[in-house]
């Protein structure tokens, strides 16, 4: 008799879903779906409201990532305006978003992942979050603490307030950096390069732990995408698209971001309320690619920073395919993310008043397109002639991911989870795979605290045979 | 240090009523030893700067009592709530989390106030905005105590 596992909710990550695995009559996972259940509608509320107020109302739509919101909607905006942003707006927006891919990288890896990474896939789940961390590794998790302090500390010193500050505008940045204000930075940045020296050390000696998820969580081959900097180097403001495949040889290079429908394609799922984006030259679903941390590794030839270049070093020695690595990549990219704000703030322009360049619209179409934590995000804002959007289309990170999370979900279950004895562990894994990808599901809506797991195997007929429920 | 932490969304009517206070303490107040935090929701982060205090106070409206009832609860460090720790923990668990990584004992306290209103708003209930200058009062007491 076939029946059905659900996980409902997903614990730790942002947002609200639930997993499905159909079991055969053996017992044996015969498939196995990632269901994204909240709508938001943020694409169709916008309507009618003026292009400038873009950035700040798309900004709303997460709690975890505002600032990336921010960054892409004011690109949007300044395609609108047809206007060169002043290079210096360009550096400071680049520190806020890097300080935001920080924070939420140390999100990720240290709140949301490290309790499976220190304690053990298998340990018990009273356990296995943070302050199961606390009692285990103060020091990891004190590290952890200080990261995301750091990288939101950045944003507040540069916008005025941690979450959704409105200081990327239209056309630039609202006001210029203080001198008071860099060096507070900087002072900073040398405790946070330390510490996220120590972090990688202490991961890389922990990764044998987890041949078998490095085998099975989302091992597989797909394209990468994602925006790639000058020199082939690692970037996250702007930038050409690439594609590439499993083994780093390009498909498709220096695409422009107007162009995107071009060579993206959405498709909808009937099981999730996420879209499912594919390579339109590969069609669906075989044009699955994915995009965030490894990605972007997986793209560039270096990264353009000294200590995360020895880091990328080390990396290519890993499996490049399987998603278990988005983890030690997003590591990777909190040292490079230190590295490169100190480059920025140590410009000799980065004090200059002159951050925004003022128009009025010039354009009735606008793409913005810059890298978030989890992945390349695009805003598209249409307007008419009075600069009020007529239409408003945004693919987030996770969205691109959306297939390979499927994918991913329905490998590691084939991989440990037999119907018969079905252990909180196996589940953790089925979780666990999703989790590499932090996916951001909408952060603004967090959950009111009590995020179980309710298992259910449940009969062709409805009738539920069994129930495990923890947390 | 006196760290007081106000909590709530204050576009969501009697929901900010934890972050007016806090703000209104800061004018009230604004002398180096007592240190304001308005927030949205508490997260682990927190952990240090409660760390660095010696008492800690958090302001927050609470759905359990009568609207504008004001209560003090003594808050000791505690893992309750241990399951759901993600990016939101209770002032228990933050209080915990300064004894485990930091070895210091701040005391805690919460004082709420009864709420009615959660709608889109950025005033308060009449119940609330009636409370609201003896739930100051009461704020300051404690720092003053």
């Amino acid at each position: 008799m076939s029946r059905v596992i659900t996980i409902d909710p997903v614990t730790r990550i942002e947002g609200h879903a639930k997993i499905t695995i159909q079991l055969d009559d053996a017992g044996q996972v015969q498939d196995a779906r990632f269901h994204v259940t909240q709508y938001r509608g943020f694409e169709k509320f916008c309507e009618g409201r003026p292009f400038h107020e873009m950035p700040s109302l798309m900004a709303r739509t997460c709690g975890i990532c505002p600032v990336s919101h921010l960054i892409a909607g004011a690109k949007a905006c300044d395609a609108l305006l047809a206007v060169r942003v002043p290079s210096t707006a360009v550096h400071l927006r680049k520190i806020m978003n890097l300080a935001q891919i920080a924070q939420s990288h140390a999100l990720s890896f240290f709140y949301l992942s490290a309790p499976d990474l220190l304690l053990g896939m298998d340990a018990e789940p009273g356990q296995r979050n943070v302050f199961g961390m606390m009692a285990a590794n103060p020091e990891l998790t004190r590290d952890g603490v200080k990261l995301r302090q750091t990288g939101q500390k950045i944003i507040e010193l540069l916008g005025g307030k941690r979450i959704h500050p409105n200081w990327p505008v239209p056309g630039g940045v609202s006001s210029p950096l203080t001198a008071e204000k860099r060096d507070q930075m900087l002072a900073m940045l040398p405790d946070a390069i330390t510490i996220t020296k120590r972090t990688l050390e202490w991961f890389v000696s922990v990764l044998g732990n987890f041949k078998p998820e490095i085998e099975s969580f989302a091992n597989f081959p797909t394209l990468f995408m994602g925006i790639v900097g000058k020199n082939n180097t690692l970037e996250h403001y702007d930038g050409p698209i690439r594609f590439v495949d499993r083994d780093r040889t390009i498909v498709a290079d220096g695409l422009r971001h107007a162009d995107y429908q071009d060579y993206i394609a959405e498709a909808v799922e009937p099981h999730s309320y996420l879209k499912s984006p594919y390579y339109r030259s590969m069609g669906y679903p075989d044009g699955i690619y994915r995009v965030g941390p490894l990605a972007r590794l997986n793209l560039v030839e270096s990264c353009g920073t000294p200590l995360a270049d020895a880091a990328l070093a080390d990396f290519r020695g890993v499996d490049r395919g399987s998603s278990f690595h988005n983890h030690y990549a997003r590591l990777i990219e909190l040292l490079y993310a230190w590295e490169k704000i100190e480059q920025l703030l140590n410009d000799p322009d980065i004090l200059s008043d002159h951050v925004r360049a003022f128009a009025a619209p010039n354009n009735d179409v606008g793409v913005g397109i810059s890298e978030a934590p989890r992945g390349t995000l695009i805003h598209h804002y249409e307007i008419d002639r009075n600069g009020l959007i007529t239409h408003a289309n945004l693919i987030i990170a996770t969205g691109h991911n959306s297939l390979a999370m499927n994918r991913g979900v329905a490998q590691v279950a084939k991989r440990f989870i037999k119907g018969d004895q079905i252990t909180d562990g196996m589940l953790n894994r089925v979780e666990a795979v999703i989790r590499t990808y932090d996916p951001c599901l909408s952060c603004s809506t967090h959950a009111a605290g009590h995020m179980a797991m309710n298992v259910q195997v449940v009969g062709p007929d409805g009738e539920l045979l069994s129930e495990v429920q923890r947390g | 240090m006196i760290l007081v932490i106000g909590i709530g969304n204050p576009l969501r009517s009697d929901d900010g009523v934890g972050q007016a206070a806090a703000l209104e303490i800061g004018r009230c107040l604004p002398s180096q030893d007592v240190e304001i935090l308005a927030v949205h929701q508490l997260t682990p982060e927190l952990v240090e700067p409660i760390s660095r205090a010696e008492r800690v106070i958090f302001l927050d409206a609470d759905v359990e009592h009568p609207p504008g009832h004001i209560e003090v609860t003594p808050i000791r460090p505690s893992d309750e709530a241990a399951g759901a720790f993600t990016h939101h923990v209770s002032p228990a668990g933050l209080l915990l989390g300064a004894q485990q990584l930091y070895e210091t004992s701040p005391k805690g306290y919460l004082i709420s106030i009864g709420a009615s209103s959660f709608d889109f708003s950025e005033t308060f209930s009449p119940q609330v905005q009636a409370a609201f200058f003896e739930y100051v009062t009461t704020v300051r007491q404690l720092i003053e105590d």
